[in-house]
């Protein structure tokens, strides 16, 4: 059974890259003692793949990785499913019974690092086209300021900067790729952007949920058009005079989405 | 609420900022409040490194599983972090709690190779905490040494207060209560020291003084403490079933060297290669039982996550119940997902159905650690490896498919001529015959493919070899030459490639291994020149040692090239590790002498003295039908791991 994990990352994990917070992940779930399902050969890895991978340094209060178990599908098999399952070795009919999602999400959690929550999980189908990598479209980000000139300012100066920020009809920004170097206009890649004090979506504590002033974000995101968050902050801070100062704000994914802006998970209670 | 010792802009700059930031899965955090005794456990190397070595999980496992110690994990940082520390005058802190090292009670320090000293003075010096035990103050943590280069603390004695030497399983704990009992009762740091002093095995260089002769070799070690002993007795582990072992192991979030449970499955070794110090400094060989070595895998895998277990040990063909044991791991781990990452084998029956069963053939590789190019210079360092056990074994696994070999030398051995060397060539061409010979064309995966690696003698204390003299770099070098030359001259000198390691670092290493106290200012000028990481080859810079040596006016020859008398004292005779000098001598001039091997203590005791610990090998029951006990001397070897050996052990 595939299943889609809705998870965490937060605090000093966020210096762990993506190919390391991978196999640390992969570890975890082992640890969890829940029955993944791994490739065979001599060197098995879990089918695991994660829908957006963050940078070192960002944070996210919604991401998400998708898992194949060993647990029995009760939902109608199609004929991709019942032949992916072939696939991999894998009986239905002879498969335990997943736990309740409750159970399940308790279980990971007490095996992953500290930081990492699983906050949400649901049986998937089997699809290609349902590959959570595949439907990302969106993600929404927030961007926690620490002191600075923007910090500094009244909320709703902040505000009308951004909006007039947005109301250009084309934001353009130098882009470095391997091979060459060129200016892209970033504006249709924008969704929705607007500066508010709110805390860390992954405070814990009351004392760290005090307001922090922050940029709200919305852009691409994704394996066909994707646009990082400090590359926003960048043409941002341009348009408004200053240098930008890539350590001067804290990255937090909110929310990733598919093109309907819709989240990769409907939660439910089984699976 | 979690601190993090370095800002978020530094840790964005670094390079693999995880290294740094501790919370590791099982990493033990504790309330500093609620203990009376902090100890900040280092190995002077990277993360990486240093997450895999095993001594260091033990000491945290021991030491945390005191109510009353926190036990926090130090390492070297990076070069690209190290400067900014220095830059923006951020102290060295442990990774549990990120607070900085000057402020624990002890700062342990784990010496595994010598080429790691001027990164010791690193972390003392980004700590805050002054290189010289003899400039601390009571501000200061006591700085405590262990590990294999304890056998001749000499050059390092002036940056540490204390040394322990042996098994850290031993006296630890007395150690530990001592300093707890003197704190509270508010004793001086001298007083600790000297008291520490009188706890068997732990040498506190403070209280002795190096008498030197005019031909400048040692003439007599005097006491300065009447109470201290005149001799420092290593510390045995002699139940290793009950000792503390990392049961939940702490799984890094960047991938370390081992990236796996690692099972000690036993301690020293039978053989008494006369180049090897672990051969000799780890004697008698005692073995864990399989039913603890069981109960570890199964605790270490569920707590870790780990996706692969190996097994470590100097020469894991001698333990006793290891076909049981791997066929074990086998079984119940493979269907588990988890691999079996194999030590070097000798190659038989078993060996290759195991490998089989865990690697995929064509990419493993079999490993032989002849050390030396003909039987003659084997005998002489006792590798009683012969050619035929050499090529028999090829044969075997060229005939189960294998066709990549490792092979591994050593150069300037104790009355190495050019033919030993050449030998080292035509070893390698009779292994692409043997290759070619044995199977048929049609069946070949490939061509042969044979990697010889060699690596320069260095003479260690408490060896046969601790007599030897070196050879100039110049010369080391000549003696790859001669070996590659030959190498070229080979028929199937295409299927041959060889590999050999710098000279400069080999000079430097004699002179480290061992030196005596007055090699301290040379290790303190190299560093404040610069020196730092020399055991990583983009890191290392000789031309900065080669200035310390002339500043200091060290004649590294007298180190180095001098030939040693039987009756020389040396530097590190006051410590007494349980094999006799006697047995040395024995052993050196049987080498440079006879030239007749010694046999193994399976085969026959030879009355080294470790008897005198009362355990291990020393007192098992013989067993003839057990193949450990078949008279031979062989070890050959066969691993999937690239760079590994047969022990281990260079
Ligand atoms: S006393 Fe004998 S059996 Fe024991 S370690 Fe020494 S040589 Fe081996
Ligand atoms: S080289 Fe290996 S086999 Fe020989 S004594 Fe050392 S550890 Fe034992």
């Amino acid at each position: 059974m595939k299943i889609r994990l809705r998870f965490t990352k937060t605090g000093s994990i966020r210096f762990v890259g993506h190919l390391d917070f991978m196999r640390t992940f992969q570890k975890a779930v082992k640890k969890s003692g829940l029955p993944a399902v791994y490739t065979s050969g001599f060197n098995p890895h879990m089918l695991l793949s994660f829908a957006a991978p963050l940078g070192v340094g960002e944070e996210t209060a919604g991401d998400y990785a998708d898992i194949e178990f060993a647990f029995r599908d009760m939902a109608p098999l199609s004929e991709h499913d019942l032949y992916r399952m072939k696939d991999i070795g894998l009986d239905n009919d002879a498969l335990p019974l997943p736990p309740p999602v409750s159970v399940f999400c308790g279980q990971l959690n007490a095996a992953m690092p500290p930081g990492v929550r699983i906050t949400g999980a649901a049986r998937v189908g089997q699809t290609r086209d349902s590959k959570a990598m595949s439907l990302v479209r969106y993600a929404s980000w927030q961007l926690l300021l620490k002191d600075s000139f923007l910090s500094g300012l009244p909320a709703e100066e902040l505000n009308d900067m951004v909006l007039c920020f947005l109301a250009e009809d084309h934001i353009m920004i130098h882009k470095k790729t391997k091979k060459s170097e060129k200016e892209v206009d970033i504006r249709p890649m924008i969704r929705s952007m607007s500066a508010a004090d709110l805390p860390h979506p992954g405070a814990l504590s009351s004392e760290e949920s005090a307001g922090v002033r922050s940029v709200l974000v919305t852009c691409s995101a994704g394996s066909s058009v994707n646009l990082k968050p400090a590359a926003v902050m960048d043409a941002f801070c341009r348009y408004t005079g200053r240098t930008s100062d890539p350590n001067g704000f804290r990255t937090v994914r909110r929310e990733t989405y598919n093109e309907n802006l819709e989240t990769l998970l409907s939660l439910g209670s089984s699976f | 609420m979690y601190k993090q010792a370095l800002s978020d802009e530094i840790l964005m700059q670094v390079e693999k900022p995880a290294r740094y930031i501790g919370q590791e899965v099982n990493a033990v955090v504790k309330d500093p409040a609620s203990v009376k005794l902090r100890f900040a456990m280092c190995f002077p190397d990277v993360y990486e490194i240093g997450m895999s070595h095993l001594g260091i999980q033990i000491i945290y496992e021991q030491l945390n599983r005191r109510e009353d110690t926190w036990c926090e994990r130090v390492y070297s940082p990076w070069p690209d972090l190290s400067s900014i520390m220095k830059e923006k005058g951020i102290p060295l802190f442990a990774l549990e709690s990120q607070d900085p090292v000057k402020s624990f009670d002890f700062l342990g320090i784990t010496l595994q190779y010598e080429l790691c000293y001027t990164n010791v003075l690193q972390i003392l010096d980004l700590s805050g905490i002054p290189l010289r035990s003899a400039e601390r103050t009571e501000e200061d943590p006591v700085v405590i040494g262990g590990g294999p280069c304890t056998y001749n603390p000499e050059p390092v004695a002036a940056f540490f207060d204390l040394f322990y030497i042996g098994e850290s399983e031993v006296v630890m704990d007395r150690l530990m209560d001592l300093y707890l009992q003197m704190k509270e009762s508010g004793c001086s740091r001298e007083s600790f020291i000297r008291a520490a002093a009188r706890i068997p095995g732990i040498y506190a260089p403070s209280l002795y003084e190096a008498v030197y002769r005019e031909d400048g070799t040692v003439g007599e070690f005097v006491k300065l403490d009447e109470e201290a002993p005149s001799v420092i007795c290593r510390q045995v582990c002699t139940d290793l079933d009950a000792a503390p072992y990392p049961e939940k192991p702490v799984v890094p979030y960047i991938r370390p060297v081992q990236d796996r449970v690692v099972l000690e499955i036993q301690r020293g070794c039978i053989r008494g290669c006369r180049f090897c110090q672990a051969g000799i400094v780890y004697r008698p060989l005692r073995e864990r039982s399989i039913e603890t070595l069981k109960r570890y895998a199964e605790s270490m895998l569920s707590q870790s996550g780990y996706e692969e277990i190996s097994l470590s040990s100097l020469s894991s063909s001698d333990y006793r119940c290891l076909p049981e044991l791997l066929t074990h791991l086998i079984d119940t781990y493979q269907k588990q997902h988890v691999n079996i990452s194999l030590p070097s084998l000798r190659i038989d029956n078993f060996s290759l159905d195991v490998m089989n069963k865990v690697q995929d053939v064509r990419k493993s590789s079999l490993t032989f650690a002849p050390e030396a190019g003909t039987q003659r210079l084997r005998d002489v360092i006792n590798k009683g490896l012969t050619e035929e056990e050499i090529l028999a074994g090829a044969s075997q696994a060229f005939r189960g498919g294998w066709n990549k070999v490792k092979l591994y030398f050593m150069l300037g051995l104790p009355t190495e001529t050019d033919e030993d060397r050449k030998g080292i060539a035509h070893l390698a061409q009779k292994i692409c015959e043997a290759y070619y010979d044995e199977v048929p064309k049609e069946k070949r995966q490939g061509a042969v493919d044979v990697t010889v690696s060699t690596s320069f003698l260095v003479p260690k204390p408490f060896t046969p070899f601790q007599w030897a003299s070196m050879s100039a770099p110049a010369e080391y070098v000549n003696y790859a030459h001669t070996v590659r030359d030959e190498i070229r001259t080979m028929n199937n000198q295409k299927r041959i490639h060889y590999k050999w390691h710098e000279a400069d670092g080999t000079e430097l290493e004699g002179l480290l291994a061992r030196g005596d106290r007055r090699i301290a200012d040379v290790i303190e000028l190299a560093y404040r020149k610069g020196a730092v990481f020399d055991s990583w080859t983009d890191y290392f810079n000789y031309g900065i040692w080669k200035e310390a040596y002339r500043e200091a006016g060290i004649d590294v020859d007298f180190y180095t090239k001098r030939p040693r008398k039987a009756d020389e004292i040396f530097p590190w005779d006051f410590i007494d590790v349980g094999v006799s000098r006697a047995f040395l001598l024995r052993e050196w001039e049987k080498a440079v002498g006879s030239g007749d091997v010694t046999l193994h203590c399976r085969s026959a005791c030879s009355g080294c003295g470790a008897r005198s610990f009362g355990c291990g090998v020393c007192f098992e029951e013989r067993d003839n039908n057990n193949p450990a006990y078949i008279g031979k001397q062989s070890l050959g070897g066969a691993s999937g791991k690239a760079g590994e050996m047969p022990g281990g052990e260079t």
